[in-house]
């Protein structure tokens, strides 16, 4: 049996412009041995610019592990309020050096019309900011 | 004579919007495994943004910042299927079981505007450390706060079948759904022998 | 100014990669209208699979100019002599509409491994 335990090492960040691209650049804790999975979804702020409960792609994320040596791929963020929503995490099998740097970058793709975001880069009030959150299913050695 | 399984509960009362409710008990001594984790509560809409910290025997399963709907089932999913089952059970024997409840925890964080102009990763201090009292005093610690006793979770352990798992009238899965206070959340804690 | 070449030079030892080749590179992107004005064309996409390519002249590329590809997006909002972005994958570089010009030259340092 594999020495450790399982802990649950979520990571959050924040789009506040719906055209300027999101660089992610976090360093993992070192207790963190191996990622077992990852999971990425929508948390707050989508549904106080949407009346729907799904969408299915608010933005792309792109991740990196290891101090960029390993780029996991890229994952579609949906938007799902609904209660069947999965819960399911993506299977990755990680190895993470200690202290090492997660990187990656997040371009949101929904509301990039002129009525949320001017030519000049300026968002309207139409435009709420929004969280997303990448779960690491991790094995911790603390 | 003590059978395989049991569904351990935890009751905690949220009375106000933004109210971080901290609670510890300790499991069943005859079970020495928890299997899984989940939670239950009236409004659905409650769940977007709150967030659900534990700790068993002082050591972080979910870190304060994540999400409570990850956790939860609802009228038209099975307990056992939305419960979040633990691939590697954490061993447990009369163990302090720790959990703090954070209503609307995440939408707190959206109007912040110190973050780089175009967003970025939210610092964890920030999601764990946040202005929110009780009682009057600033909640600064997972581990050590006091609450009043009208805030706090009741530490219940009765089966949680036979308090019956249905969470009544589920509301429709609107996003903006309304959120009545207060609301309960009860933890169901998975053991297993 | 970072030496460019030294920076990916040390990038790619740190990261326990070895160069097989690096040159830089030189991409010319258009912007072309018809006759009316509207604009036809204002981007240009490359394949860089299997390779790294380093953006060195990213202050001399208008401000909006978005940059894409599978590990990077990259929005030039400001000037600076100080940003070094890499790309891997599909590299796609699209000028931005207040552009007016009918070209401009982004300089990449293309790195192989071995």
């Amino acid at each position: 049996m594999t020495k450790g335990r399982i802990t649950y090492y979520p990571v959050q960040f924040i789009i506040l412009n719906p055209k300027a691209p999101v660089t992610i650049n976090t360093v993992l804790p070192n207790h963190i041995s191996r990622i077992l999975g990852i999971k990425a979804i929508h948390s707050v702020g989508i549904e106080q610019m949407s009346s729907e409960s799904y969408l299915p792609v608010i933005g792309h994320l792109s991740l990196e592990f290891n101090n960029k040596q390993y780029h996991f791929g890229n994952l579609d963020i949906p938007f799902d309020n609904r209660p069947e929503a999965s819960d399911e995490y993506l299977d990755a099998r990680i190895d993470v050096q200690p202290n090492s740097l997660l990187t990656g970058n997040y371009e949101n793709k929904v509301f990039t019309d002129s009525a949320y975001v001017g030519a000049d880069g300026v968002v309207t009030d139409k435009w709420k900011n929004y969280i997303v959150t990448i779960y690491l299913k991790t094995l911790s050695n603390d | 004579m003590i059978l395989g399984y049991r569904f351990q509960k935890v009751k905690l009362r949220i009375s106000k919007a933004g109210q971080r409710v901290y609670f510890n008990t300790e499991t069943d001594k005859d079970f020495t495994m928890l299997k899984g984790i989940a939670l239950s509560v009236g409004y659905e809409g409650a769940l977007y943004g709150s967030t659900f910290g534990f700790r068993v025997d002082e050591k972080e399963i979910f870190d304060e910042s994540h999400e409570a709907h990850l956790l939860v089932y609802s009228n038209d999913i099975s307990p056992n299927s939305k419960m979040l089952l633990f691939e590697m059970p954490v061993p447990v024997k009369s163990s302090k079981v720790e959990g703090i409840y954070t209503d609307s925890s995440l939408q707190s964080l959206l109007g912040n505007a110190s973050y780089n102009p175009s967003g970025g990763v939210i610092s964890r201090n920030e999601v764990n450390i946040k202005k929110t009292y009780v009682s009057g005093k600033e909640v600064v610690k997972f581990s050590n706060f006091t609450v009043d006793d009208n805030l706090v979770a009741y530490a219940g352990s009765g089966s949680g079948f036979g308090g019956g798992f249905g969470i009544g009238a589920a509301p429709a899965p609107d996003p903006a759904a309304q959120v009545y206070y207060p609301y309960d959340v009860r933890v169901i804690l998975f053991l297993s022998k | 100014m970072i030496n460019i070449e030294d920076y990916v030079e040390r990038q790619m030892r740190r990261r326990g990669i070895e160069i097989a080749y690096a040159r830089t590179l030189p991409i010319v992107v258009r912007r072309i209208t018809d006759d009316l004005g509207n604009v036809i064309t204002s981007s240009i996409t490359y394949e860089a699979y299997n390779q790294y390519w380093f953006l060195v002249n990213a202050f001399e590329l208008p401000v909006g100019t978005r940059i894409t590809s599978d590990t990077n997006v990259m929005l030039i909002e400001a000037h600076s002599n100080d940003v070094i972005e890499e790309f891997w994958g599909k590299i796609n570089i699209e000028l931005p509409a207040s552009f007016t010009g009918s070209l401009c030259q982004a300089l990449f340092y293309q790195v192989l491994p071995k």
